[in-house]
């Protein structure tokens, strides 16, 4: 079991998935705990080998902060991606696919998006976001299986 | 007057970290607008580095970038060990070299495989790319490993290392923990050797501009952290002299500065300006790849900034084997140093170019001033100019086509959009 925050910590609402991965650890659920900072390229390589991996990330507003968002990504990712003209560096759903490109992808993924509405540098967290971060933790281990 | 434009909008779902935006607008024969656009995070670093401790600056400026930490880390201690008038030697200057090595093999493999590749042999992206050339992919993403692992081992944590501190490291790997790395480089350096022969296969742009090349130049190494900053026409300086020689400007399209030299204008940092200006401080090896890959010792075509990437991702493995082949654990972790009222600065070679820091301290450490210049903000003309002259001698590819080699073309530039940005929005108004 594998659960992945993504995330910046200096920008605003694109902290909760690290503070959900973080809160994951502390409670010691057993689970492998990582967080990627910056490319999510490692994704593929920090999937690989296991069954079942939790994704948590920041997504971007759709009028409502702290609405969470779950993707079954067990058969890849089947919603929208990131449209040509990266520069710098792959996506979540960019690596989700790779991954199954790749014959690679655990059998089990999920994504839960948190929508944020604050993603500038040096932005706090908006409170719905933060209001989110229990729940989501909920959420997680409820889908590892663990309460 | 018909006017026809495109644009790539980002959509729900899919992360926001900020954004770049290219505007190209064509009249006729003439391109008449170039505009890159783009909002770049260090400014507020430097606001927000003022009245933190010295000892805050390696740690905070590692969170510029998510792929290049290890260079933020390293340009802001050079600087305030140039401040204390101390300098790391010995095995502590090596592992520093060791840690960027790895930086430089993760970001190089990311960049040439993931992002760039695709655009040449004309997939969308990297996932059309896997599908018909999964084991390259594969093989790519296991060099990247290999280059995670370095960081991870001597920075102390993938991504963002805390490892490193002024005057060297918290903690110092043993040779033992070292030594599982060199088997793994081994395969890497085999890979890197097949890379470069690969990526100089691709179908290329022929290209070449006058570039005034900048880098930094070391007597005996291919420039990591230390050297002088010199170009290919003429300019060689201590570091600390940087900004009598460049300058920043704000431009109205764009809350980036960008950077040019004064009285002359555009430069161009990052892998073709450091191997054209230091070829000859490759090892063997990679200049033996380079050759054989048909690259020259000065390479003036943008496009061919894939090759010369592929030539330094074998150099970093085939430095990090050197480095570890004589690795004796230094006594101590770090060189103890105290702060005092002062300025220094550091530049030293980020995946993407030149990276410089220069901070104000006061007698306690604590940081009066920064200035931060990231290397695509010095780039940003370059890259602009080199957009306008490849879309003005081929005026006569359809929109499709266009929007693909102008993407390319700034893709050679690898740039850090915002640092944390993945977008880019294309936009090209025809008249």
């Amino acid at each position: 079991m594998l659960v992945v925050g993504v995330g910046n910590d200096l920008r605003g609402d694109d902290a909760i998935g690290l503070l959900v991965a973080r809160r994951v650890k502390e409670e010691g659920t057993g689970a492998r705990v990582a967080v990627l900072l910056g490319d999510a390229a490692d994704l593929v390589e920090l999937m690989r080998g296991e069954s079942r991996v939790v994704i948590v990330d920041a997504v971007a507003h759709a009028g409502c902060a702290g609405r969470i968002h779950r993707v079954d990504a067990s058969g890849g990712w089947e919603g929208p991606r990131q449209p040509e003209g990266s520069t710098h560096a792959l996506g979540v759903a960019e690596a989700i696919e790779l991954a199954r490109t790749l014959g690679c992808l655990p059998p089990r993924v999920t994504v839960y998006g948190v929508e944020g509405a604050r993603f500038a540098i040096g932005d706090e967290m908006s409170p719905e976001v933060r209001g989110a971060e229990r729940r989501v933790v909920r959420l997680v281990a409820r889908e590892l299986g663990l309460t | 007057m018909a006017s026809k434009s495109m644009s790539i909008d980002v959509e729900t779902l899919a992360r926001v970290e900020g954004e770049g935006a290219l505007l190209l607008r064509l009249k006729g024969s003439k391109v008449v607008e170039v505009k890159l656009r783009i909002y770049e995070p260090p400014r507020f670093f430097e606001a927000f580095l003022r009245g933190r401790s010295w000892n805050e600056a390696p740690d905070i400026t590692a969170r510029i970038c998510g792929i290049c930490p290890v260079a933020y880390q390293m340009s802001s201690v050079h600087a305030m060990e140039d401040v204390a008038g101390v300098k790391v030697t010995g095995q502590l200057r090596e592992l520093r070299r060791l840690l960027y090595c790895g930086e430089w093999i993760e970001s190089h493999a990311l960049h040439i495989f993931m992002l760039h590749a695709p655009d040449f042999l004309g997939y969308d992206d990297v996932i059309g790319m896997a599908a018909d050339h999964p084991e390259l992919v594969q093989r790519a993403l296991a060099v990247k490993k290999t280059g995670n692992d370095i960081v991870n081992l001597v920075g102390g944590r993938e991504i963002h290392p805390i490892n490193v501190r002024i005057g060297g490291f918290y903690r110092t790997p043993t040779r033992g923990e070292l030594e599982p790395l060199r088997e793994r480089l081994l395969r890497a350096r085999d890979e890197a050797v097949d890379f470069v022969k690969f990526v100089a296969t691709l179908p290329m742009q022929e290209l070449e501009f006058d570039y005034e090349f900048v880098a930094l130049r070391h007597p005996g190494e291919y420039p990591f952290n230390e050297g002088n900053i010199v170009s290919s026409k003429g300019i060689d300086i201590a570091v600390r002299d940087f900004e009598t020689v460049f300058q920043e400007q704000h431009v109205a399209h764009s809350n980036a500065l960008h950077s040019t030299i004064r009285d002359r204008g555009n430069y161009h940092t990052g892998p073709l300006a450091r191997y054209s200006l230091n070829f000859d401080r490759l090892s063997p090896i990679a200049q033996q790849a380079a050759l054989e890959a048909g690259l020259g010792p000065i390479c003036r075509n943008p496009f061919q900034s894939i090759v010369v990437r592929a030539v330094e991702l074998l150099y970093a493995c085939d430095e990090a084997l050197r480095i570890i082949g004589q690795y004796e654990r230094p006594e101590r972790p770090f060189v103890e140093m105290q702060p005092k009222v002062g300025i220094g600065a550091g530049c030293t070679e980020a995946p993407r170019g030149i990276l410089y820091h220069r901070y104000r301290i006061d007698e306690l450490g604590k940081i009066m001033e920064a200035k931060i210049v990231p290397p695509t903000a010095q780039n940003l003309p370059t890259i602009e100019d080199d957009v306008r002259r490849f879309a003005e001698s081929h005026l006569d590819l359809g929109q499709a086509e266009m929007t693909l080699r102008c993407e390319q073309t700034i893709r050679n530039y690898d740039p850090c959009i915002s640092c944390a940005t993945h977008f880019l929005k294309l936009e090209i108004e025809r008249e």
